[in-house]
This record gives structure tokens, C-alpha cells and sequence, in this order.
């Protein structure tokens, strides 16, 4: 469960001379297995949430649990073992130019010290999975916007994380392709084998509100509207 | 505890060290250029070190003859007079045949500059090697006595290193001093390379680095590829550093040798009693030096 109370967040700004809040008292529970969508304008603090929610970034005040843990508390040489319970998809998918699709999905386990032979039986499954297994091959360049989104999704699916996260997954995209990205990813969601939480970060909120899951509208900051069950 | 792939992690460093390309060979030939300066001065300080210790042991003092041909009586009462003395630790006396043989035993290779001498024009003289202990004062005491010529009138001349031996410890420190600071110079300036090597390293892999902090990577994890890199870095330029420095100080001793007013004053050690103190020291400065910038570097732009 990921469970904000009173948070707020502030950056030091160097031009305005003082603080800004990207976030400010957000209070906010999302169920384990759940599928959410944090949408808003850009600026609204979603990819905030993001970072908060990772532990890239620290609240400036309030409480902030994911999974039983204390984000504030947390000592630093635990952070990267939190953070292994992550799948990360982000807005411009991050594949590395220089690594082929196989070796992308590959790095994610590499990370985390997972055995070669492991490797071996796990990526080409999971590739299998995203229907992406036909261009294992090919190195980012040589793919559409649809199977970046795909081969990145992959990535961060390698793991078996217990929540992942889109940081706009359809940006690039045509209609069609967003489509079947957000069908893929909620498809993620409501799998019963495993009770993962899919945060889906969009500024999308038409397309994503086809889906009739929980959305979470963010505005200058502040949550501005809730249509799930569980918020606080 | 995770478990990582050393060969996965080193193939990435290098890939990592050739991706870099001009900057990886910038800071090569810079990290070459400040080893082999350092080494070069190193060198040279070590000779000089070797040759001032050569210069006959410092705490001697020579004493001439005045004649040539005292009977063995008279020397043996002479060496009797001076070892009695206070502070003499020891007394040499060298007969004027066995200072010529020995010149040309040193000047082997250059036959022709005492070949006009035989024993009947020699132009040595007898001399009494004396080598004393005790204090600066206790030695000028002994000096004064043998330059008695009442005492000592035997002796034409006395010759002493005292003050020799003092500007020579001095000149010895200065020019420590000055090697130690040119080095912190030259490592500074490494250092600060290193720094921005890494640096450009980061920016090129930011968008690795981002994933592999969101999915759970140890510091230890991010930071190794781009440390290691900086190791190749090091290792590369100390062994060109070591290969030019095998070139340069054969064309200086062969320069050297090649002059015999030079060489007889300065002799210098061959390279193959020193060439391991070298390449450890080169290999060393840069891999310390490579650590320290990179480990810098990654903790101000990536924080691990």
C-alpha cells in the first residue's frame, strides 16, 4: 500500500529566490493490486508524485509509507533494495541507444545481480509477453514509437515488480498506439496472478478515463479530484 | 546480497572508457604527460641523491703529502699520530701508485688521458684518508689540528667537506621540497581531470544512470563502470608514461656517456635497477589519482 499524509513538497527555486511547492498536503492511499491513473496538465506535480513515491525525492514535511516503509526514515543503504520492487517506465521510454533490445531488458536484471541463466530464461519470455520478442535483436533506432513503449515496458516488467509506474506512456504516440499501450498496462493491473499496483501517469485524462479505473487529477500541486474509493 | 557479473561489470567499463573517445584520450595524454614529468624530476633526484652520496663518503678528510718519498717507517709513524687523534675513526693512507692505477681503472674506457703518466712522472700524491665522527665543532677541532704544521708539518695541504657536506643537506631538502610540491602540483592538475572526465561520462549516461537509480542499483553498481573506466584511463597512460621514460633517460645517459667531461663528474643509475620503483610508482600515482577523481566526481553529480 502507498500511503501519503499531509505531504508536501518544495524545491528551493535559484531564479525566484524561494521556496516552491510542486506538491502541497497531499493525502492519498492506493491499495495494493490497484490500477490508478494520475493525470493533470504538466506541472501539476504527477511526475513528483513519482519521485516521491520512489524515494528519488524526500517530502519536505507530512508522511509518506510504501509498503510498510517510511520514506523518510528509510536508511540509505536500504534504498536500493526498496527500490528493486519497482518497474519504471518513463515518458521518453529511456532505451539505450547502444544496447539492442534483448541487452535493454536485460540491464534491468543485470542491476539487481540476477544470474545469467536466469537472464536467459526470464528476457526472452517476457519480451514473448510484450509481443516483442521479433525485434530482440534490433537496438532502439530501428523501432517504432509503439515497440520502444513496448520494449521499455518490458524493462520494467523483467523484474516482477510490485508496482509499476508509466510516466506518460503515450507520449509520441498516435491514437491507436496510445490505445493499446493503456490496454496493455491496465491489462497489467488486473492480472489475478500477480496483485500488482500499475500507476499510470498521463496528462491524457480522455483516454484514460475509458478505462472507468480510479483517477487521481492533480492541479498546481494539489489533488483536485479523486474518483476512488480509497483516498483519505 | 546481490551477486554481479565482474566480467559484465569490466566489459562495461571498458565499453564505457571507449565510448568516452577524444575525452578518454585527452585525459590519457595529459595523465601521461604529468606522470612522465614527475618521473623525470623523480629521477633526477634520485641521481643527484646517488652522486652526492658517490662523492667520496662527506664526513672525510684528505691530507696531502708534502714529499714522496717517506720511508715506510716514517708513514707507519705518521699513521700512528693521526688514528691516536681524537675522533679519527678511521685513517686510509693511499701510496701515489695505487691513486694512479686506480684512475685508470675508472677512466677504462678513455685509456688515452693517463697514458702519458707512468710511475716516474706520476702526478699523485701520497695521501692519509681520515673519516672522523662526532660534531660539526669536534670535526673543525681535528681539522685544525692536522692543518697544524707544527703538529703535522708532513702534510702540504688539508682538505675538508664540511661545509661542503652542510650545503649539500641543505641543497639535498630544497630540492625534496621543491620535487614533493611539483608533484601535489601535477596530481592536482590530474586529479582535476579525471574529475571532469568523469563528469562528461555522467552527462553522456545520464538516462543510465536515472534507470538504474529507479530500479534499485547500489551505488557501488553505478559507480564501478565509471571508476574502472578511469582505471583504464590510468593504467594506459602508465605504461605509455613508463615507455616514454625508458626512451628518454637511454638518450640522456647515452648524451651523458658520450662526453667524458660530463661523465666523469656524473654518473647516473642504469634504468634496470630502477625500472620496477618506476613502473609501480607510475601505475600506483595513476590508479590513486584516477580513484580519487572519479570517486569525487561521482559524488558530487550523482551523489554515490
Amino acid at each position: 500500500m502507498i500511503e501519503f499524509k499531509n505531504v508536501t513538497k518544495t524545491y528551493n527555486s535559484v531564479s525566484r529566490g524561494r521556496p516552491v511547492a510542486a506538491l502541497t498536503d497531499i493525502n492519498l492511499k492506493i491499495e495494493d493490486g490497484e490500477t490508478v491513473f494520475f493525470v493533470g496538465p504538466s506541472g501539476a506535480g504527477k511526475t513528483t508524485m513519482m519521485r516521491l513515491i520512489t524515494r528519488m525525492e524526500t517530502p519536505t514535511s507530512g508522511s509518506l509509507k510504501v509498503n510498510g516503509t517510511d520514506l523518510r526514515r528509510i536508511r540509505p543503504r536500504r534504498i536500493p533494495e526498496f527500490r528493486s520492487q519497482f518497474g519504471v517506465e518513463f515518458q521518453d521510454c529511456k532505451l539505450f541507444p547502444k544496447y539492442n533490445v534483448y541487452e535493454n531488458v536485460a540491464f534491468a536484471m543485470r542491476v539487481l545481480g540476477m544470474p545469467n541463466r536466469i537472464i536467459k530464461e526470464r528476457v526472452p519470455r517476457v519480451l514473448a509477453a510484450m509481443n516483442i520478442q521479433h525485434r530482440a535483436k534490433h537496438f532502439p533506432d530501428q523501432l517504432s514509437g509503439g515497440e520502444k513503449q513496448r520494449a521499455a515496458l518490458a524493462r520494467a516488467l523483467v523484474n516482477n515488480p510490485k508496482i509499476l509506474i508509466a510516466d506518460e506512456p503515450t507520449a509520441g504516440l498516435d491514437p491507436k498506439m496510445s490505445k493499446d499501450v493503456l490496454d496493455l498496462l491496465v491489462s497489467l493491473g488486473s492480472s489475478t496472478k500477480h496483485k500488482r499496483t500499475v500507476i499510470i501517469i498521463t496528462h491524457e485524462q480522455a483516454l484514460a478515463s475509458a478505462y472507468g479505473k480510479r483517477m487521481i487529477r492533480f492541479e498546481n500541486g494539489r489533488i483536485a479530484e479523486d474518483t476512488g474509493r480509497a483516498q483519505e | 546480497m546481490r551477486k554481479y557479473s565482474l566480467p559484465y561489470l569490466l566489459g562495461r567499463s571498458f565499453k564505457g572508457f571507449s565510448r568516452n573517445g577524444f575525452m578518454s584520450f585527452a585525459s590519457v595524454l595529459i595523465l601521461t604527460s604529468c606522470l612522465l614529468i614527475s618521473g623525470c624530476f623523480g629521477l633526477l633526484i634520485y641521481n643527484l641523491y646517488v652522486n652526492l652520496n658517490e662523492l667520496d663518503e662527506l664526513n672525510e678528510i684528505v691530507c696531502i703529502c708534502r714529499y714522496d718519498d717517506f720511508t715506510e717507517a716514517e708513514h707507519k709513524a705518521l699513521y700512528d699520530r693521526i688514528s691516536s687523534l681524537e675522533n679519527v675513526e678511521e685513517v686510509q693512507f693511499t701510496p701515489r701508485a695505487e691513486a694512479l692505477e686506480k684512475m685508470r681503472e675508472k677512466y677504462a674506457e678513455h685509456p688515452q688521458v693517463l697514458e702519458r703518466f707512468a710511475e716516474d712522472n706520476n702526478p699523485f700524491p701520497d695521501v692519509y684518508t681520515i673519516r672522523y665522527s662526532g660534531s660539526e665543532a669536534q670535526a673543525t677541532d681535528l681539522l685544525f689540528t692536522l692543518r697544524n704544521d707544527k703538529k703535522f708539518p708532513e702534510f702540504k695541504s688539508v682538505e675538508d667537506r664540511i661545509e661542503t657536506a652542510n650545503t649539500l643537506e641543505k641543497l639535498k631538502n630544497t630540492v625534496l621540497w621543491i620535487f614533493i610540491g611539483f608533484l601535489l602540483v601535477l596530481v592536482f592538475i590530474s586529479v582535476v581531470i579525471i574529475m571532469n572526465t568523469v563528469r562528461m561520462a555522467i552527462n553522456s549516461r545520464s538516462d543510465e544512470v536515472e534507470v538504474m537509480r529507479y530500479i534499485g542499483a547500489t551505488g557501488w553498481f553505478i559507480s564501478f563502470p565509471f571508476i574502472f573506466e578511469t582505471f583504464f584511463t590510468g593504467l594506459i597512460s602508465a605504461l605509455i608514461a613508463f615507455g616514454a621514460q625508458i626512451l628518454i633517460y637511454d638518450k640522456t645517459m647515452q648524451v651523458i656517456s658520450s662526453d667524458i667531461s660530463v661523465s666523469g663528474l656524473i654518473s647516473f643509475v642504469p634504468f634496470s635497477q630502477v625500472w620496477y620503483v618506476v613502473l609501480l610508482s607510475f601505475v600506483g600515482v595513476a590508479l590513486l589519482t584516477c580513484y580519487i577523481g572519479s570517486k569525487i566526481s561521482l559524488y558530487k553529480h550523482i551523489k554515490v
